[in-house]
């Protein structure tokens, strides 16, 4: 059983997303959106990020209403972890698959930051888990652990009627949650920048994990800063464990 | 004031969306797109149809229709969804272009609404609440993609009602929030 990865026209993060799957040694299959294999033969799955429907009428909902993502919603029920990463998050959340009662009470809004509307943004920033033991995906890692990513949306900013049980907020480099910007780029309320399912088995992250991963990748001023502070900065490729059942 | 834009060339956002209800009982023969955008401020129709006319702050004329009036885009066979944001966001930017365009700090905000027009090749029998639940407000078994129920709000218009919100037949020389 392997992991398929699901591609949407206008996906543009597969092969980035198949890397990761790679480096971690887990099996998969990369699947178009009218594929007519059965979803049954998959153990996990990953929507990756990039401009499915070129983001027409609102980001990621041309994509939640195809008959690929309500086969998706029967293979939730069965606890097989789901990720979706930005624009793959964005289809996750216009599906209402992260929600127990399926009702759209949670939308990935468009950036705004003190009341302007601040267009799409592409930097490194931090995040920290909430609840980390909930969730499939953040399991392996530790409340308040800091852990750099590459940000790169211009609808990112997660809106839900509720308080999300599980997740990823945005803080800063020394783990601090200030709600400003840059720390929190696109003016997230309460600075969430990925979401778990009420089951803990599906995570929407808006920022790129499989982006992440190599050291090289960082920027040299953000090693150098937590060199010289001597913080503490955990590297993100942790995430991608949650499909380690999936290897063949 | 409002400002209605819409593309020369078909809306693809319009094209898929069509494509998306092709299979439902009230499926519309044509959608079309506009952006509207509602201005607010101290200032003449005179002068900002001017400025708004002249200038590329809501459309390109080689990209976009630019209507401030009647129209043959707009007849009454179609019905018309106003997709309004709950919680209107302020486009800044474009407030600071017609402020610098008009020489004055008249406007106050410039808020961005979808107008989705409908035509039917049948009358459809829904009420109101009906099309808006079926046809328009996205649900995650349904499959409008139109509006979000968390941050919009959809009404129902005819060509008279958009006609009145567009103050089309209006005579006044100032236009207030």
């Amino acid at each position: 059983m392997s992991v398929a990865v699901i591609r949407f026209p206008g996906s543009n993060c597969e092969n980035e997303s198949i890397d990761a799957l790679k480096s971690h040694d887990i099996s998969f299959d990369l699947i178009d959106w009218t594929a007519s294999t059965n979803l049954d033969n998959y153990s996990g799955f990953l929507l990756p990020g990039g401009f499915s429907y070129q983001d027409r009428i609102r980001a990621g909902v041309i994509a939640a209403k195809l008959p690929i993502i309500q086969q998706l919603k029967k293979q939730a029920t069965q606890n097989k972890p789901i990720l979706g990463i930005c624009n793959g998050a964005q289809i996750l959340v216009e599906s209402g698959l992260l929600t127990s009662s399926h009702a759209l009470d949670q939308i990935i809004d468009l950036n705004y930051v003190d009341d302007h509307a601040i267009g799409f943004i592409s930097d490194w920033g931090f995040l920290t888990p909430f609840n980390a033991s909930h969730n499939v995906f953040l399991s392996s890692f530790s409340d308040n652990d800091v852990l750099p990513i590459q940000i790169c949306h211009g609808e990112g900013r997660f809106l839900t009627q509720s308080p999300p049980i599980s997740g990823l907020k945005y803080t800063s480099i020394a783990g601090q949650i200030t709600g400003e910007f840059p720390t929190t780029p696109n003016g997230s309320p309460d600075n969430i920048a990925a979401i778990s399912n009420p089951d803990g088995n599906i995570l929407a992250i808006m920022p790129h994990p499989e982006r992440s991963i190599l050291h090289t990748r960082m920027p040299y001023a953000i090693q150098t800063y937590a060199q010289k502070h001597r913080l503490n900065l955990i590297n993100i490729s942790s995430l991608f464990n949650a499909f380690k059942g999936c290897a063949a | 004031m409002i400002v209605l834009t819409t593309l020369k060339q078909k809306d693809l956002a319009a094209v898929s969306a069509q494509q998306l209800l092709s299979d439902h009982n009230n499926s519309p023969l044509d959608i079309q797109r506009f952006d509207l955008y509602t201005l607010s401020g101290e200032f003449t129709q005179h002068d900002m149809a001017m400025a708004v006319r002249d200038s590329y702050i809501f459309s390109n004329p080689n990209k976009h229709h630019l209507i401030l009036d009647h129209s043959d885009l707009l007849h009454d066979q179609q019905l018309f969804a106003h997709v309004v944001r709950q919680t209107p966001l302020n486009l800044t930017v474009k407030v600071d272009l017609l402020n610098h365009r008009l020489g004055s700090g008249s406007v106050s905000h410039v808020f961005h609404s979808e107008l989705w027009a409908f035509t039917h090749s049948n009358a459809v029998e829904l009420n109101d609440t009906d099309y808006i639940n079926t046809l328009i407000m996205s649900s995650s078994d349904g499959i409008a993609p139109f509006a979000h129920p968390l941050i919009h709000h959809v009404t129902l218009m005819r060509l008279n009602d958009l006609h009145q919100m567009m103050g089309v037949f209006t005579s006044s020389n100032t236009h207030d929030a």
